[in-house]
């Protein structure tokens, strides 16, 4: 039997692997998030409204890290008032402080009796009025410093809590097996059919089993570099990114036809020169991997111990807006992609928009941490609108595509703007009719999609190939390295999920989907579980950009909606792509890892 | 934080609709990929050399190979006149041609789409990567007979076993080399286009067996009738020929009387005739196995109120608006019909499909389309096409073959090219033997004249067929 039979074979093990793995992991992350929703209205300890009842007895009103007060239900502290608005203020958490801002101009809001029109710090015994009634702000931890005392009772509950999480939490010990497991076979696998000739099986078997140690290690060493450390998160994410460098090796040197002529002609030089050019594409992947991870750590620590992030807001608003201007002067590769979105640092590349979208995601969530009044919105649509504009010149209709549906859902969970998101939406479909009649690429990609299923042309050419692939592939796949990636451009980046379906069949790519899912899952969660606006924003951002990410990619690439240049995240060939994936994911888990501000932060 | 935890859900569950719209939508593409684009699969040229390298053979009924894979390359017949001769049918890996085996069996020779059970099992036998063979129901030796006959004209024949509907020989004339077809270079003009399958030519006089059909089946038949021919037109601008003297049935049958022919169909009628050509199955051949057969067009609507031109349509010459034409596998199919007793056969060319574990699938049986004929009306047509050719009046002395009783009926058919006016000539004839029960239909276009080369081409092909 060839390693390519066995492959073929082996195919059956890889489905029951990935099903195994993305069930577990689903039902884990749904599991978890809905015990988190239940017990997400828990409210900060050691800081509360006191108010005088009828009777005269106080009364202890918790406040959550986003407080609405007003008239209707949907409030949190809810006012009886023809006074009082409905939606008539909102308290908020952000970088440790507390503030109160009125939700619109109408609403009367008081601090020790001074008129608030925008937001107002709020200090230990500041009295508090919303038109008639009135209520006093205590910070049991300032009460308690004051007096010199530690404030136990806030460490008790807030440990109590996450130690019913992790009760709660299931370490997905099982999943890491089994994606071990995957690995060593796919890696396996692959040694055995890239030609002895080339001599560059040990270097293979180096690389990969080098990248796969180091997430192991991740993988055992997290719970104790941070507390409440996000596990399946991490195992989402290493999962993807092992299924990434098994296809990206497979790629890259199983079925060469000029390697196989110079190994039939016996030429050793021109065997070597193709073996290395072959390599160096996987060997940067695995370099962008083991970079993200190596400062994975740092950037889960500095999230979660510092408020790095909430300090470098005003300078990622900056830095967006100058990354893409740098990208649109200097950017290359627009006669191969179609947009020059890569920056040349000596013999490497750069796609700056990659880190864009996470300084775009860090500046949306600094504004929408709370409600923002109207005056800040508009101030947030005129940056977004030029960020947008600069993509659109690129042009990099993917970052579009992705930055435009997560900063509406940003905006329209953290604000309950339903109507202007309704009208944002009518106004984006005006925009995309305008772009379709503007821009000539816009339309070819259009008619392109429109045309799959009628003829071939140089429009669709890359999505019919890569949907034939998938119809080869059908439920099971042709088997690690079995497949037929020759023809379909960009096959290793845009159009890989075609190429995964091909060999390891539908049934793996849902199974992809499934894990995508996942991670959106985990970062919802920490949205729930955050306690303080900026987090949930920037948690929900960054997981719906990943999986916005990829629903656009799965979705342009099998012929579900117009193609654009985007990647599948952690498994498509892209330096910049894979190190960005990685950052994202140290942010998220640092989110997660972040609690309530007491004396176990030092 | 109340409604923060609302609109969370709220979201959550469109994204949820989302991925399961994805997954949903995931396998309604693979499934549609797999079906309406099967036609453009040749356009990934890459893609089809790499998956062709472990891609089933294709036999011939004689077991002679017509395509295989080895060492990674997709080969064809190594007899360069049988690698012509079946080219069209056969097809090529690279789907220059859309109706051919290698395309609209591609899934089978490739291996794919098979059921779970029937994979599991080929996997565990370590066979799973194999394709399936294809199983020809062509003669290898036969057509590369029939295509060395053709050789150098412009047309087709078919050879047909009129009681099984399996059919022998089929082949297309020009035809070129595979490696020209792959390498899409040094190809004669439409030496990609099979004429058997979807040439579209006026039968002529061939037509005259449905004429007489239709005469023999209608209320007003009257077996007596005949009268002298002098070669005018019995009705304004209706057929004439080159005069017949007394002519009855069964010698206008074997003379090819258009005056005739023309007066049967002006006594059945117009609306009767096209009621009988419907019924008779005339237009319902449209495919062979998964290859597309051109249906026969026929429309003589004009002619209803026009006896002239209805007369013409008796002889099977299409003038003014009148539409018909038929593909050398339809006339194959009409003679199958009178030579088997009246019955319209689909035809095959797919034996049986054989999976690597040796099962064999889709196995040709013999399948009546439709009763074209009543047993006593192919009696009838029976005895005038044999006598048509044992008549010492024949015109069709080609089509003797010795120690055989051979029927036929042959046409030939002006027609209007770009290159200027041209003759085309049919014939369709058959064997009266049970052991060698085979129809051929032969269409040479731009004959010299006479129907006199479509004759002898289709005799020696049925004798080629009666030394195996």
């Amino acid at each position: 039997m060839t390693v390519f039979e066995a492959s073929y074979l082996i195919r059956y093990i890889f489905a029951v692997l990935i099903i195994v793995v993305a069930a577990k992991l689903l039902i884990s992350a749904v599991r978890e998030l809905r015990w988190a929703m239940r017990h997400s209205l828990r409210p900060a300890q050691g800081y509360f409204l006191l108010s005088n009842q009828g009777d005269g007895q106080p009364l202890s009103l918790p406040l959550y890290h986003t407080t609405n007060v007003g008239r209707t239900q949907t409030n949190d502290i809810r006012i009886h008032s023809n006074q009082v608005r409905w939606k008539h203020a909102v308290i908020y958490r952000f970088d440790g402080e507390w503030y109160v801002r009125p939700q619109n101009q109408q609403a009367e809001v008081r601090v020790n009796g001074q008129p608030v029109t925008d937001s107002a710090l709020l200090k230990n015994e500041d009295k508090v009025s919303f038109g008639p009634s009135s209520f006093v702000f205590v910070d049991e931890r300032t009460i308690a410093k004051e007096r010199g005392e530690v404030y136990e009772e806030a460490i008790f509950d807030d440990d109590a809590f996450y130690r019913a999480i992790e009760r709660n939490s299931r370490p997905p010990n099982l999943e890491f097996v089994l994606m071990n497991l995957f690995s060593l076979i796919a890696t396996g696998l692959i040694t055995f059919m890239i030609p002895a000739a080339t001599g560059y099986r040990r270097d293979y078997l180096m690389w990969t089993v080098g990248a796969l140690f180091v997430m192991d290690l991740y993988y055992l060493l997290l719970p104790r570099i941070m507390r409440y450390a996000d596990r399946i998160l991490f195992l989402s994410a290493a999962q993807l990114s092992v299924i990434g460098l098994a296809i990206q090796g497979r790629l890259a040197l199983v079925g060469s036809n000029s390697l196989r002529l110079a190994i039939e002609a016996g030429d050793q030089a021109e065997i070597t020169k193709i073996t290395e050019n072959l390599s160096s594409g996987y060997e940067t992947q695995v370099i962008a991997l083991l970079i993200g991870l190596g400062l994975l750590w740092a950037v889960a620590l500095i999230s979660a111990k510092t408020r790095f992030l909430e300090s470098v807001t005003v300078l990622c608003g900056i830095l967006t807006p100058l990354l893409l201007i740098a990208t649109l002067i200097f950017g290359r590769g627009a006669a191969t992609h179609g947009a020059g979105l890569w920056i040349s640092l000596g013999s490497f590349s750069l796609q700056l928009t990659e880190f864009a979208k996470i300084t775009y995601l860090v500046t949306v969530a600094s504004f929408f941490k709370s409600r923002p009044p109207l005056r800040v919105q508009l101030m947030f649509a005129g940056w977004a609108a030029l960020v947008f504009l600069l993509l659109m010149m690129l042009p990099d209709l993917g970052s579009v595509m992705i930055l435009l549906p997560v900063t509406l859902i940003v905006f329209v969970v953290m604000t309950s703007e339903y109507l202007k998101t309704l009208f944002i939406l009518i106004g984006a479909f005006g925009i995309g009719v305008l772009a379709y009649a503007i821009f000539p690429h816009v339309r070819s990609r259009i008619q392109g999609w429109t045309s799959i299923w009628t003829e071939v042309n140089d429009q669709n050419r890359q999505v019919v190939y890569g949907l034939q692939a998938i119809g080869r592939g059908n439920v099971l796949g042709r088997g690690l390295g079995n497949g037929t990636p020759g023809g379909i451009p960009l096959a290793k980046s845009d159009m890989i999920f075609d190429i995964l379906c091909e060999e390891f069949g539908i049934i793996f790519g849902i199974c992809v989907v499934v894990i995508i899912l996942v991670i959106l899952l985990r970062a919802v969660r920490t949205t729930v579980l955050a306690r303080d606006g900026f987090t949930s924003s920037l948690a929900l951002g960054l997981g719906a950009a990943i999986f916005i990410e990829a629903f656009v990619v799965i979705g342009g690439t099998t012929g579900l909606i117009p193609l654009t240049g985007a990647t599948l995240p952690f498994i498509a060939q892209g330096g910049s792509s894979l190190l960005a994936k990685w950052l994202m994911v140290g942010i998220l888990l640092g989110l997660a890892s972040r609690h309530e501000e007491g004396a176990n932060r030092t | 934080m109340k409604q923060l935890i609302r609109n969370l859900k709220v979201l959550l569950l469109v994204l949820v609709v989302l991925s399961l719209a994805l997954g949903g939508g995931l396998v309604y593409q693979q499934y549609q990929s797999q079906t309406t684009l099967l036609a453009v699969a040749g356009e990934n040229k890459a893609a089809l050399r790499q998956r062709y390298a472990q891609a089933g053979e294709i036999y011939s009924r004689d077991e002679v190979l017509l395509a295989n894979s080895v060492d990674g390359e997709r080969v064809y017949a190594d007899d360069p006149v049988l690698q012509e001769s079946v080219s069209q049918i056969v097809g090529d890996y690279t789907h220059h041609m859309s109706n051919t085996i290698e395309t609209m069996y591609q899934d089978e020779i490739l291996g794919n789409l098979r059921s779970v059970p029937e994979q599991f099992l080929l996997d565990v036998t370590g066979r799973g990567l194999q394709g399936s063979s294809i199983h020809l129901t062509l003669h290898s030796s036969i057509n590369a007979y029939a295509y060395s006959q053709l050789e150098g004209l412009t047309g087709a024949a078919v050879l047909m076993n009129y009681k099984t509907g399996e059919v022998l020989a089929m082949v297309s004339t020009p035809a070129t080399s595979m490696d020209n077809i792959i390498n899409y270079e040094n190809i004669p003009d439409s030496a990609l286009f099979n004429r058997a399958l979807n040439g579209r030519y006026a039968p002529g006089s061939t037509f005259k067996i449905m004429t007489a059909g239709a005469w023999l089946s209608s209320p007003v038949f009257d077996p007596t009738y005949a009268f002298f021919d002098d070669g005018t037109a019995h009705y304004p601008n209706g057929a004439t020929d080159v005069g017949h003297g007394q002519v009855d049935l069964n010698y206008a049958f074997t003379a090819s009387c258009n005056v005739y022919f023309g007066d049967l169909a002006v006594k059945v009628g117009q609306p009767y005739f096209a009621d009988y050509l419907a019924k008779a199955g005339f237009t319902n051949l449209t495919s062979i196995d998964r290859l597309t057969v051109s249906r026969a067009q026929v429309n003589n609507t004009a002619a209803e109120n026009d006896q002239g031109l209805l007369s013409w349509f008796g002889t099977g010459q299409p003038v003014g608006e009148l539409v018909l034409t038929v593909s050398p596998l339809e006339l194959a199919t009409i003679g199958s019909a009178v030579a088997n007793g009246g019955n319209l056969l689909q035809p095959h060319i797919v034996s049986y499909i054989r999976n690597p574990l040796n099962q064999q699938k889709e196995t040709a049986e013999p399948t009546t389309i439709q009763r074209m004929f009543t047993p006593q009306v192919a009696a009838r047509l029976q005895q005038m096409m044999l006598g048509a050719i044992s008549s010492d009046y024949t015109i069709q002395s080609n089509a003797r073959i010795e120690g055989f009783e051979v029927g036929g009926k042959s046409g030939t058919v002006q027609v209007e090219t770009p290159e200027g006016e041209q003759q085309n000539a049919l014939w369709v004839g058959y064997l009266n033997d049970d052991n060698y029960p085979y129809a051929v239909a032969v269409v040479v276009e731009n004959a010299s004249g006479t129907n006199s080369t479509s004759v002898l081409i289709g005799a020696n092909i049925l004798r080629e067929a009666t030394r195996y």
